[in-house]
């Protein structure tokens, strides 16, 4: 392959591209970093110098003090169930709408993806009252089904478009081979969506690990809590303890990153070796 | 991949019976409290040694058992939810905008039997403050922490720039702020983002000082709201570039760093002073009452403050309960107690306090300056009576500083809010 | 395929749990956002009182400012972001080396808290010791110095929505997940025929996760309507009410205990976004897989 002048241009225009991007995303991360390792007064004095000293301490201090260990398992526990049960749910549903002809799917479907517009912050109070209902308040259970079902919406939008671009060949081969429903859905459909599934439960984890608002309403009790409270426990209402917090931030994000590369990895890449040869 | 479904089944197996495991029945009246007071909180330490106290001394029979609410306006929120629904916790501490709600959804423990039948409560409050109170012959909220907000102010850089004195009307106030521009540094630290809380006790100072601690009865058309947005358009020349968009952080970091010399805050702020101001930064610093209005109706050495939380309880169907919980309610409420939550935090309370004598030498100037006070005036946030206009507030006073409005166009804004 | 009558029972199985989770979560909660929004509640007490949530909302205008500054978030989505996402997945589907790193890296914003963002971004935009600013008056834009971005009704919004370009990694994923399962047949045969990367980009990837890249444009502009965080952690709606957008006008409205009113406005957005969701669907219908 030859290559010339627009071809070089290419080359450059790609790398500029990709180093700015990296540099605009990475650059927050390295700033939330070297905050956590300043004291506050450093801070507020100037947030971008370095540290005198580097304060490693925050980190164990943000750890013991907003007791940081059980909050991550907590957040673990629940986002990986929300998100187990959110991908469940909405890829069955995806594949009985994207493969299917059935009365009343274009409804089904049109309703569930209109949920994508509903502003969560508003529904506080309905949100509030069906948890008290069920008598889920303060417990895992509440938080997982709330996160479940908020994150419908978006999963399956999401899935339907994934296995709708599936060839139909495959399936319709399945057929020949006496496969029924279920077989159909665990054998062929959920491998060959693997990228759509990996992407749809990256999110969703991220919406579960993130989420705050909820988090705080339905829960009462340390045991229950998320990590997301255990950042909020270095602000309140009059003053911030911004390294404290901070480092808590950064211990906060290291699940989900490695989740992130989990999934990327594990999935996408085992697919590009099998995929569907023509 | 079956493995990894079952995998995670599993995952979700157990933390549904995690779920299930309640915790054991027993005979003990458990009090759950949603506190604010935890955390980062400057009163978070001795709230839980009061309540490891209280749950020694009743051990068996009592426990209260505190959950952490970190996030105010989450807290707010919340507390919506419940007094919406009904679910009210056994005890909490609720803010002045949720006190009408409160009272009015009939789902708060009334307080009014126990508080006639017991001397501790006449003898620990000021004569007539549980009385004005009551809402419709209840008691649904104890009134608890007080707050005031006169002027912090560096007396170091103030002498740079001339000055031995806080000024005492605005007039000189704000040739005050040319000096000490000329010295390099700027004079007022303001903020308007969330509530823009400084900015709101300034605006609240000169309104009290415009027209007098009465004025919000005579509501928005009163040319003292006019007036007070003037000082405020003059107060935004005198302060940082960033104070339009700034928080509490930004806006007290200026003057922790001493890069502005007049601050206004409550006493609760004054651990911070020295925790994390720059060194030195404590003894530096002067208490004084806001400057005065010439003409206008207020009076010198006029202070501003009010009710910055009251205790409240949740209806119980349990007479047991009930009385456990006013039990806590009584031990939060004595001086002793009183005194121990000052001291470590420059908290201000109603509840009449034995103040040890080496508090900390600002809380005792505030102190003495708010007995001398011919009035206390409420905030604006306070004394409004209207949320909305409450929440208007900050966009009307970055209109203002920006020069988007004047300020007779800033209490339209006001009256546009309801 | 049509549905066979024996596997009826597997359909509704199928579909069961998701039905039900969105009823108790979706269903009952929008109905009554709609009948709380033609009453006055408060919390506790509610009259009706007609349309007057809705005719006040419109009369006010830092609602309308809300709506158009909604509607240049799904713009600057649609137009910017989400095209942006795309010119990146396609060069990062080269597999050149360290792609990997690349990916992971680009995703990391959305894996911070946004709380964190927020604050960084505030400081990153401080008049008095902010980056940006010092970085403009090191390469010569020195009136700029202490310009306070985040509050300056002029450069408030462009400011927001510059922040927002850090989110491209989120579709950028997506679409990137999708390149995965083109077959490497198409490229072999490409290179057969001499195309430069440049073209294998344009006439292959591009073309095979178009209906992708509309999936992102739909999912971009309604997540975009329900902006929350980001503007009320750093602007709050401010200076001045000219940042505003709808979920903070919804929250401002709860907070101050007008919850009838605040339904209006959130059962007023929904409209606006099944509105832009259909006309999307609509538009790009004619693209994608039926």
């Amino acid at each position: 392959m030859q290559r010339d002048l627009s071809s070089n241009f290419y080359f450059i225009f790609k790398w500029v591209i990709i180093i700015s991007f990296v540099f605009y995303a990475v650059f927050p991360f390295l700033w939330l970093v070297l905050a956590s390792l300043k004291t506050n007064a450093e801070l507020l004095d100037d947030p971008f110098k370095l540290p005198a000293v580097f304060q490693f301490q925050n980190y164990s201090n943000a750890i013991r003090e907003a007791g940081l260990g059980k909050l991550i398992i907590n957040s673990l526990v629940i986002s990986t169930s929300a998100t187990f049960l959110n991908i469940l749910f909405s890829s069955m549903c995806a594949f009985a709408i994207a493969r299917h002809t059935f009365w009343g799917k274009n409804v089904l479907f049109l309703m569930i993806t209109a949920g994508i517009l509903v502003p969560l912050n508003a529904l506080i109070i309905p949100y509030f009252a069906i948890i008290n209902f069920l008598n889920l308040y303060d417990t895992r259970l509440g938080l997982i089904l709330v996160y479940c079902a908020v994150g419908l919406p978006v999963s399956t939008f999401i899935l339907t478009e994934f296995f709708k671009s599936i060839p139909k060949e495959i399936e319709e081969a399945s057929f020949l081979d006496g496969c029924n429903f279920a077989a159909r859905y665990f054998r062929i459909m959920l491998p060959l969506a693997l990228p759509g599934l990996a992407t749809a439960g990256t999110f969703q984890f991220i919406l579960c690990w993130n989420e705050f608002i909820y988090a705080m309403l339905l829960t009462s009790s340390t045991d229950i809590r998320t990590i997301q409270f255990g950042i909020s426990y270095f602000t309140n209402q009059f003053f911030s303890d911004y390294v404290g917090m901070f480092a808590a931030v950064v211990i906060s994000i290291l699940p989900s990153i490695t989740v992130f590369v989990l999934f990327q990895e594990r999935v996408i890449n085992g697919l590009t070796a099998g995929s569907v040869k023509g | 991949m079956i493995k990894s479904i079952l995998k995670l089944f599993s995952v979700v197996f157990i933390s549904t019976s995690l779920t299930v495991i309640s915790t054991v029945a027993s005979a003990e009246i458990t009090i759950n409290w949603p506190s604010i007071w935890v955390g980062k909180d400057s009163k978070s330490t001795v709230i839980s040694e009061l309540v490891d106290e209280f749950n020694a001394a009743n051990s068996g029979s009592i426990k209260v058992v505190i959950e952490e609410q970190t996030d105010y306006d989450i807290y707010a929120q919340k507390l919506t939810a419940q007094i919406s629904t009904g679910d009210l916790p056994d005890i909490f501490t609720v803010g002045a905008d949720l006190l009408d709600i409160l009272h009015r959804s009939g789902k708060a423990m009334d307080l009014a039997p126990h508080v006639a039948s017991d001397s501790h409560w006449s003898n620990v409050y000021p004569d007539g403050a549980l009385e004005s109170n009551m809402m419709g012959g209840q008691l649904t909220n104890l009134p608890y922490e007080l707050f005031v907000t006169p002027v912090t102010y560096n007396k170091k850089l103030l002498k740079a720039a001339g000055y031995d004195e806080f000024p005492a009307t605005y007039d000189e106030f704000f040739k005050m702020c040319e000096a000490v521009t000329a010295t390099g540094k700027v004079c007022t630290s303001q903020m308007t983002a969330k509530n823009a809380w400084t900015s709101m006790l300034w605006f609240s100072q000169a309104l009290a000082s415009a027209g007098g601690p009465n004025v919000y009865e005579r509501g928005l058309d009163d040319p003292a709201f006019v007036k007070a947005f003037e000082v405020m358009e003059k107060m935004y020349q005198y302060t940082t570039s960033d104070a339009v968009g700034a928080d509490a952080g930004v806006s007290g970091g200026h003057f922790l760093n001493e890069r502005t010399a007049v601050f206004m805050n409550g006493p609760w702020f004054i651990a911070r002073y020295t925790s994390d101001g720059i060194p030195g930064l404590h003894e530096n610093i002067g208490v004084a009452p806001a400057p005065m209005l010439t003409g206008g109706e207020g009076a010198p050495g006029g202070y501003v403050g009010g009710k910055q939380s009251s205790l409240a309880a949740g209806k119980q169907s349990d007479p047991a309960k009930e009385e456990a919980v006013v039990k806590f309610l009584k031990w939060l409420t004595t001086p002793e107690n009183v005194a121990r939550l000052s001291y470590s935090s420059g908290a201000m309370f109603i509840v009449k306090a034995d103040l040890p004598s080496d508090m900390d030498r600002l809380f005792i100037e505030m102190n003495e300056q708010k007995g001398n006070a011919p009035y206390v005036a409420k905030t604006f946030m306070n004394g409004m009576g209207s949320l909305p206009i409450v929440s208007e507030f900050p966009q009307a006073l970055s209109a203002l500083a920006l020069g988007e409005v004047t300020p007779e166009g800033a209490v339209e804004m006001l009256k546009d809010a309801e | 395929m049509q549905i066979k009558k024996d596997e009826v029972v597997w359909l509704l199985l199928f579909i069961a749990p998701a039905i039900i989770l969105f009823f108790l979560f979706f269903i009952i909660p929008i109905l009554f956002l709609f009948v709380t929004s033609f009453t006055n509640w408060d919390g506790i007490s509610a009259e009706f009182v007609g349309l007057e949530n809705y005719t006040k909302l419109f009369n006010k205008k830092s609602f309308v400012r809300a709506i158009t500054n909604n509607l240049y978030w799904c713009l600057t989505a649609a137009l910017i972001t989400v095209p942006l996402a795309l010119i990146i997945a396609l060069l990062l589907a080269h597999r050149s080396r360290g792609w990997k790193v690349f990916r992971t890296v680009l995703f990391i914003p959305q894996v911070v808290s946004s709380a964190a963002i927020a604050m960084l971004w505030a400081a990153m935009f401080n008049a008095e010791y902010g980056l940006v600013n010092f970085l403009l008056d090191y390469i010569g834009f020195s009136d700029y110095k202490n310009h306070n971005w985040l509050g300056n009704v002029r450069t408030a919004n462009a400011a927001l929505i510059g922040f927002s370009l850090c989110y491209v990694g989120y579709f950028m994923v997506i679409m990137l997940a999708k390149t995965a399962g083109i077959s490497e047949d198409y490229y072999d045969a490409a290179n057969i025929d001499g195309a430069s990367q440049f073209q294998k980009d344009l006439h292959i990837t591009a073309p095979l996760i178009k209906s992708t890249f509309f999936l992102c444009i739909i999912l971009a502009v309604i997540f975009n309507l329900r902006q929350f965080e980001y503007v009320y952690l750093m602007t709050a709606g401010g200076p001045a009410n000219k940042t505003q957008v709808l979920v903070v006008y919804i929250w401002n409205e709860l907070s101050v205990q007008r919850l009838g009113r605040g339904n209006a406005a959130g059962v007023i957005m929904i409209a606006i976004g099944a509105i832009l969701l259909l006309s999307l669907r609509k538009l790009l219908k004619s693209e994608t897989y039926n």
